[in-house]
């Protein structure tokens, strides 16, 4: 949720400029994936929640319930939905028994001039994520969609459908659905999709981590209610360079003469340069055709729209009330770790992750033989990186834990906070792998040579966009 | 109909007419909007350190 202060600043600034804005998130909001990792329940509800305070203050109007929305379980979102302040949507998420819907199935949302309708759809996946006593169904969109559309139709005068389901499916959707005028896609997606018109439906999506927030200006016409379709230009564009192209090469016919007349005991030129010149006749035929529709086409009934993907750097300030609502989380979520490392609850799970990480030597270990590369590794941030979690009182999120430390990558939740002195940095071993063997007998343990996997358990696109092996490990230079 | 009535009566309807013709014409200009959307919110950067 790091980047939730720096949003809510976005979205405050484009509210002062413009009143006829309109927020919405097609969901993922709450969780990463479908199912919460096991150790981890309470820090990620915890989190859930802090997010759910800061989206009150980023004033979004619409969220769509996806499958991760639901990682916690449906009473725990039903929860949450009762300190939302905005609406979660979902038209396809009903009781088992009475069909009623669990969430809003739809939610109109006045925008300046414009009554918006707002949808959702939480996708089906690949089978059930609920329990048996939440008597819960997602109902395919075939079946959920077109009662929704039906009922929106004559109040709203646009459509917006929040989709859990893949791009694949989605085009689909647009294909069958031109009353749904833009379809936000939820999920993962490791780049920011561009508006693309299926049908009369826009469909688009921002990548993956909320790195970027998107902004769509709509110049909307809400009588035709119909996007200009760019593809007749498209055509027009095709046709005119293909009869470019079948000039050019009746041209290079011509250039000797008439063909008419070269060509006379040549019956197989004859015939591909008759072929061309018919071609031509049906190309210069089609391409007047497409101009005069052009010429005579009333721009002024289609709508337009333009886009931008906004990235939410470094240089964009925090809102004050959302920083702090989200430092607070992370307060709470620490505290709730540190009371529970404090209490060292030693249950099996934990034991046994820690006899997996008992062949760790720890830095210290290594120093005796290899003091160069020590001195070496203290100039490095590895050296430092369970500090810098300390300074942003961050080294009991079990999230952030660890990468900070060494080896600790396999441990459950709560082993990773009870690690000892010696492991709490990424030290030598997090490269070169547990050293304990090595480090009781050097000369036939010999520990392996870091490799690229090793790297990328941390230095993955979503914390270091810029990894690149080969340059970092010879920037860390330990061994020369 | 007296004749100063069917004089009067092109001005009229003109009169009735121009306001209705504006109407039409804002009725025709498109609404604007700018709609923000995201996702993945939960997937964003945590400030570990």
């Amino acid at each position: 949720m790091g980047g939730l202060p720096k949003k809510t600043h976005s979205l405050h600034e484009l509210r002062k400029r413009s009143k006829e804005l309109l927020a919405v998130d097609a969901g993922a909001l709450l969780f990463k994936e479908e199912q919460l990792p096991a150790g981890q329940e309470q820090q990620l509800k915890t989190t859930a929640m802090g997010i759910v305070s800061a989206y009150n203050e980023t004033g979004f109007q619409a969220v769509g319930v996806s499958r991760q929305d639901l990682a916690a379980g449906l009473a725990f979102l039903l929860e949450v939905q009762k300190h939302s302040q905005f609406s979660w949507v979902s038209s396809n998420l009903v009781n088992k028994r009475n069909g009623k819907h669990h969430f809003a199935p739809h939610t109109l949302v006045k925008a300046g001039q414009l009554t918006v309708a707002i949808l959702g759809l939480t996708g089906e996946g690949n089978g059930s994520i609920f329990s048996p006593e939440d008597d819960a169904l997602i109902l395919p969109w075939q079946q959920a969609l077109l009662p929704q559309i039906a009922q929106v139709q004559g109040k709203a005068d646009m459509l917006i459908l929040l989709s859990n389901y893949p791009e694949e499916e989605n085009r689909k959707i647009a294909a069958a659905h031109p009353e749904i005028h833009l379809l936000v896609q939820a999920g993962t997606r490791k780049e920011n999709m561009e508006p693309t018109l299926v049908n009369n439906t826009l469909i688009t999506q921002v990548e993956q981590q909320g790195k970027y927030v998107a902004l769509l200006n709509v110049s909307w016409n809400k009588t035709t209610r119909r996007w200009h379709s760019p593809e007749e230009k498209e055509t027009l564009l095709k046709k005119k360079n293909e009869l470019d192209r079948t000039l050019w090469l009746i041209g290079r016919h011509q250039r000797k003469g008439d063909p008419l007349t070269l060509y006379s005991d040549d019956p197989a030129s004859m015939q591909l340069y008759k072929e061309l010149l018919l071609q031509k006749d049906i190309l210069v035929a089609e391409v007047k055709l497409l101009e005069d529709k052009e010429a005579r086409k009333d721009h002024a009934a289609f709508s337009a729209f333009t886009f931008r993907f906004s990235p939410m750097n470094a240089e964009i300030p925090d809102d004050h009330k959302v920083r702090s609502l989200v430092d607070a989380t992370t307060r709470e979520v620490n505290s709730l770790n540190r009371k529970a490392a404090a209490a060292g609850s030693q249950d099996r799970a934990t034991a046994s992750g820690e006899d997996a990480h008992s062949g760790y030597a720890g830095s210290s270990s290594c120093t005796p033989c290899h003091a160069g590369q020590e001195k070496k590794w203290l100039k490095t941030r590895h050296a430092r990186a369970y500090d810098t979690l300390e300074k942003r009182e961050q080294q009991f999120n079990t999230n952030c834990v660890p990468c900070h430390v060494t080896g600790a990558l396999a441990l459950p939740p709560a082993a990773v906070l009870r690690l000892g002195k010696e492991l709490q940095q990424v030290g030598c071993e997090s490269c070169h792998g547990p050293a304990g063997r090595h480090a009781s007998s050097p000369e036939s343990q010999k520990p392996a040579q870091p490799t690229a996997s090793a790297c990328l358990n941390c230095h993955t696109r979503e914390h270091d966009d810029n990894f690149d092996f080969a340059t970092d490990l010879a920037r860390l230079n330990c061994g020369n | 109909m007296p004749p100063h009535i069917v004089r009067l009566l092109p001005i009229f309807l003109l009169a009735l007419a121009l306001p209705l013709r504006g109407l039409a014409a804002v009725a025709s200009q498109p609404a604007e909007l700018t709609i923000v959307y995201s996702n993945d919110v939960q997937g964003e950067t945590e400030p570990c350190g």
